[in-house]
């Protein structure tokens, strides 16, 4: 029922307070719900990945988005992060050779990987994605009678890999708190803690 | 240095997801030597608990964040734009909308980043449209947007919660049935400039809460602004300053005329039915400050003024220039208006 977009590469801000900000490895930049027709860019882009995942429900994939919130209203942390939690990336590549090759996979050669529950669901898939738009001599897109661009349409290999939602949840890890270093005893807090 | 533009929408658009945009950009704009511009299209109405979190990027004031509708796609572009019900409506241009308890629609924690031409609602109990948080900012900017929030107030949530910059020839809408909410707050030592702001709780609902609430240590600046609708203009007078704004408050605080009968202003004022267009007659029109810096165009691109002065609002009123051509001509005097400006 949910489809994922997942960071696998950090994004980092030099800022100590914006890099909290950022989304890193594992978080989940959006879900959506099956059948999502995602941009160019989101296909392409060498940092993320995305996930089909038909068994997961939207509101477990939705609860991924969730960012930490502040303990102490009243006096609001400088170090929240956008993610409260992320999957376990690394332990997902563990546990799945095809997924190990998918998220190592910078060019994207296949876009989107697919996990099912049943094995005899697994194996290679072609699916539909969107590549660019067809453009004039200008290249200036082509538009359909809508008035909408023309999507080129080219059918690729889908991976189909056996894990099952209950699998992808177990790696769903709440981030620890990240200290503060402008608080002094936060980051020994943090330790102990 | 540059500008680097992406499309956004669900018809093979470069992203399909308006968070998807914010989390590709560079995280530091400045080094990056680019400013970032997203345009979207109004292939469907853009949804999600919460709809757009912008934050962790470094910016400046060459090098900021844009986010508004691609040429053609906002609901002042619609060619029916002088005769639509102007509320919030997916099919009159781009509109995004939050979903979820206690979201808020668009969250801005980055400065300098401008928001242009959005419908943006939020239809969840205690969810606001637009926040910025509690750090204070200088260069926000919002410009020609409808903030149409269903329920933002139960518990006193603004529809907008502002935390410096500008908004400008906006329509705030503030639907709560209940409860104390607010239209436009203003954070702890902010200072802002909220100039041409139509700001309104509709007419049968329980009057409630202030248009403008300000959080102490600020200075907010008010210009040409109308607050119908709610039990007080503002929440304490000596955090702002007035200028020629209107309102249906009996004896408002200074720089704003008050005791304006609410109906007489806007085309519908009940909530269904709500469309908060000036209307024929009302003492919005004509008696505003000229601001040409801020105040125009309007929220429909109506250059100001359109007769003899700027009027109050986030709605410019077309007139006939000479006189005599009746306001039925007003979609093609709107089109001359616009070819003239744009």
């Amino acid at each position: 029922m949910a489809e994922l977009l997942i960071r696998v590469v950090d994004k980092v801000n030099e800022d100590f307070y914006l890099n909290c900000q950022c989304t890193k490895r594992g978080d989940v930049v959006v879900a959506q719900p099956d059948g999502w027709a995602w941009g160019l860019e989101e296909l392409k882009n060498p940092d993320w990945r995305i996930v089909v995942m038909p068994e997961l429900s939207l509101g477990d994939a939705q609860a991924m988005l969730a960012p930490e919130l502040d303990k102490d209203p009243k006096s609001p942390s400088k170090t929240l992060q956008r993610r409260a939690f992320k999957f376990d990336l690394d332990a997902l590549a563990t546990s799945s050779p095809d997924a190990k090759a998918f998220l190592a996979d910078g060019k994207r050669s296949s876009p989107i990987i697919k996990f099912v529950a049943d094995v005899k669901d697994a194996g290679v898939a072609q699916v539909a994605i969107a590549t660019d738009v067809l453009r004039d001599a200008d290249s200036k897109p082509i538009l359909d009678q809508n008035g909408k661009p023309t999507p080129i349409m080219l059918a690729v290999d889908q991976t189909a890999t056996k894990v099952s939602a209950a699998d992808l949840l177990a790696l769903k890890v709440e981030k620890p708190p990240t200290p503060d270093p402008g608080i002094i005893g936060d980051n020994k807090l943090a330790v102990i803690g | 240095m540059g500008t680097v533009t992406k499309t956004i929408g669900t018809s093979s658009r470069d992203y399909s997801t308006i968070q998807a945009w914010e989390d590709a950009l560079p995280a530091n704009l400045v080094t990056d030597g680019n400013a970032q511009v997203g345009t979207c299209y109004n292939d469907s109405e853009f949804t999600a608990g919460t709809l757009l979190v912008i934050a962790g990027e470094t910016v400046n004031a060459t090098n900021f964040i844009t986010l508004k509708c691609a040429a053609g796609q906002s609901f002042n572009d619609n060619a029916n734009v002088q005769t639509n019900a102007l509320r919030y409506n997916q099919t009159n241009g781009v509109a995004c909308r939050s979903t979820t308890l206690y979201a808020t629609t668009i969250d801005i924690q980055v400065d300098f980043t401008v928001l242009q031409d959005l419908q943006i609602g939020c239809n969840a109990t205690n969810g606001s449209g637009l926040n910025q948080g509690s750090t204070s900012r200088t260069s926000v900017v919002v410009d020609r947007c409808l903030i149409d929030c269903k329920s933002p107030g139960a518990n006193g949530a603004p529809v907008v919660l502002f935390s410096g910059g500008k908004i400008r020839n906006s329509l705030v809408i503030n639907r709560a049935s209940t409860g104390t909410g607010n239209g436009v707050r203003t954070g702890y030592a902010t200072t802002c400039g909220l100039t041409n702001l139509t700001v309104v709780r509709p007419s049968d609902l329980t009057i409630a809460g202030a248009a403008f609430s300000a959080l102490s240590g600020g200075t907010v600046t008010l210009k040409n602004c109308a607050a119908f609708g709610f039990t007080n203009e503002v929440n304490v007078a000596a955090r702002f300053t007035a200028t020629t704004c209107a309102t249906d408050v009996a004896s408002p605080m200074t720089g704003f005329t008050g005791s304006l009968t609410y109906t007489s202003q806007f085309v519908t004022t009940t909530d269904a039915s709500r469309d908060f267009r000036a209307k024929t007659g009302g003492g919005l029109i004509d008696t505003g400050t000229t601001d040409a810096t801020n105040g125009t165009p309007d929220i429909a691109k109506t250059a100001r003024p359109s007769g003899a002065s700027y009027d109050i609002g986030c709605w410019e009123y077309v007139q006939a220039a000479a006189g005599f051509i009746a306001q039925a001509f007003a979609p093609v005097l709107q089109a001359v208006k616009r070819a003239s400006v744009y």
